[in-house]
């Protein structure tokens, strides 16, 4: 399998729920979803898992896959590695050894926070940056809804992206050496990283840049959130527990501003799919100059906005920085747990090349998608114009495309059928059965 | 297939709108990723050029199966020495386009770079006309 033909993806759509109203074909970056026979088919080769059509569902017919809990238990060492936003999702008055001390009731054997890694990846960055300096600006890695969107959409961009790998495989690999070198079982250590979001999910079933994820699963944030508060309320009592916070900076590294703060280079931060969007398309066009790193989030506020963090974006963002202010503020000078695996780390930090994967092409043969490309042109004239979807694509301009792709009929456009019925080209009885193609069961006498 | 756009001499805003429309096209065409950028930026530069300095201009684009070819034709004060304007970091530009972050005296150098083949004809007071053309290897 190669990049270009298998990409798994972490959202997908609940046939029973959908009840095709367009909503998720309207916000999707990529315009990867079509509504067909009454339900949304969200198209594999375009999707970037970042989780907008989710956001908007009202039915909530877009699903997050989900690994079992129980799969933890199959392994004797359980380490639980939870985000920073993870412990800002709670409120403040619960404690964070509470939190640390539920996820062992829970089952876990070992509780470790990813941004312990932020460290490594920050010299990691930073030596990438001053190593290759003709290649301007670099682009952050942080966020895999990001990597996939410059893959399918901008894929001169891909050499942008800074070849080093993001905190959560820097801890995942710290902790698989930790456990190994303590004299467990590398087989039995099972390492599960507690997502914010889809795309992270996606990033660890199909990495880029990786033959393989340092991960052993990954289980929803909001998921957890719930036990571990259902925990926490069933026994108020809990044994405190011992941990250690990350960095006043590497507590902040995954809210917007988080990575150019650590930055010492002109560097710019752009958060929300559109906006990153937006901006990718007028780097590749040559009109944004002079800047160095961009670090990049596809949610805005970065990952307090991630699907799966489900609570209060902002409320999550100040909790954050209030954690991270108080870090700053009590700074005992603790060894970080990573220091005595710095050289190990720093060798592995490093990520393989991200594969372009065009996603906007009519055809193989320049020849043939010329001419798809001109009678494209000729539909898109034909159309209203006025981007409806009703017709179950985003926009006249995509439903054009579908057609000279063969996989859409200009009978689908509720106008043209209007007009072609006029026209006496075809009856109210073929009408309606082409709306029953895109609505079925939605039309009722 | 031919694509025709006009541009508005001193509006900034909205440059780089014709050289974005080409690059989705581009795209659709399934050409080289390195090709669609070369392209495209220095269709960019030339659109800026038109704007920083013309009155008005129109682009017209003819893409063929083995070549893309750019003309760009403004009414504006033409160019009183090419081989001057040529030169990486010369720039006639206004103080006041300057602050807006153009104007580096990089432009027709940066269309020299990034196109396989550039001419220009100008005629002082009247206008210039340019032409880019980039080979499509396959």
């Amino acid at each position: 399998m190669t990049a270009s033909n298998y990409f798994h993806h972490a959202l997908y759509v609940d046939t029973t729920q959908c009840n095709g109203c367009v909503h998720c074909v309207r916000v999707c970056p990529t315009e990867a979803i079509r509504v067909k026979s009454g339900c949304a088919v969200i198209e594999a080769d375009k999707c970037v898992d970042c989780g907008n059509c989710f956001r908007v569902c009202p039915v909530k017919a877009i699903k997050v896959e989900q690994d079992d809990l129980s799969a933890i238990f199959k392994y004797s060492v359980r380490v639980a590695l939870i985000p920073a936003v993870f412990i800002g999702r709670f409120s403040q008055d619960i404690k964070i050894e509470a939190i640390y001390s539920a996820l062992l009731k829970i089952g876990f054997t070992y509780v470790f926070e990813v941004e312990h890694g932020v460290g490594v990846v920050a010299d990691g960055i930073r030596s990438y940056i001053s190593g290759n300096p003709d290649i301007r600006p670099l682009i952050s890695s942080y966020c895999p809804a990001v990597i996939r969107l410059i893959q399918v959409r901008y894929p001169s961009l891909t050499d942008h992206i800074i070849r080093v790998k993001p905190p959560v495989d820097v801890s995942a690999l710290f902790c698989k050496k930790y456990f190994a070198d303590q004299g467990n079982d590398p087989e039995q250590t099972g390492i599960f990283y507690v997502t914010p979001c889809a795309a992270k999910i996606a990033a660890f079933k199909s990495p880029v840049g990786e033959s393989k994820s340092p991960l052993t699963g990954v289980i929803n944030l909001d998921f957890l959130y719930n036990k571990v508060l259902a925990t926490i309320y069933q026994d108020r009592d809990s044994v405190s527990t011992e941990f250690q916070s990350p960095s006043a900076a590497a507590i902040k590294w995954s809210l917007t501003r988080g990575e150019v703060s650590c930055s010492s280079v002109r560097a710019l931060a752009v958060d929300g799919i559109h906006e990153v969007s937006d901006f990718l398309e007028k780097l590749e066009g040559g009109q944004i100059k002079g800047i160095d790193f961009l670090e990049m989030k596809a949610c805005q506020e970065g990952c307090p906005g991630g699907i799966l963090t489900a609570g209060n974006t902002f409320l999550t963002v100040e909790n954050m920085e209030r954690r991270s202010a108080m870090k700053s503020h009590n700074c005992s000078c603790q060894v970080s747990p990573l220091h005595y695996y710095q050289g190990f780390l720093s060798e592995s930090v490093t990520l393989g090349p991200v594969e372009p994967r065009s996603g906007l092409k009519l055809d193989q043969d320049i020849e043939i998608a010329m001419a798809k490309l001109e009678s494209l042109r000729k539909i898109e004239l034909l159309l209203p114009g006025i981007d409806c979807s009703a017709c179950g694509a985003p926009t006249c301009h995509s439903l054009a495309e579908d057609i000279v792709l063969d996989k859409g009929s200009i009978s689908q456009c509720p106008f043209m059928d209007l007009l072609s019925l006029n026209r006496g080209q075809i009856t109210a009885v073929d009408a309606l059965d082409h709306a029953e193609n895109v609505w079925t069961g939605r039309i009722k006498d | 297939m031919d694509l025709d756009y006009n541009i508005e001499g001193g509006d900034f805003t909205h440059a780089g709108e014709a050289s974005s429309h080409l690059k989705k096209i581009l795209k659709s065409l399934n050409l080289d990723s390195g090709l669609i950028r070369r392209t495209v930026v220095s269709m960019y530069e030339a659109e800026v050029n038109v704007v920083a300095h013309a009155w008005s201009g129109d682009i017209h684009v003819n893409i063929r199966p083995d070549q893309i070819h750019i003309t760009i034709t403004d009414s504006g004060p033409g160019i009183p020495d090419l081989e001057l304007a040529m030169q990486k970091g010369y720039s006639t530009a206004s103080p006041a386009v300057r602050e807006m972050g153009f104007g580096a005296g990089m432009g027709l150098p940066n269309i020299k770079e990034n196109s396989d083949f550039m001419d220009i004809t100008s005629k002082p007071g009247s206008g210039t006309i340019m032409k880019i053309v980039n080979q499509i290897k396959r």
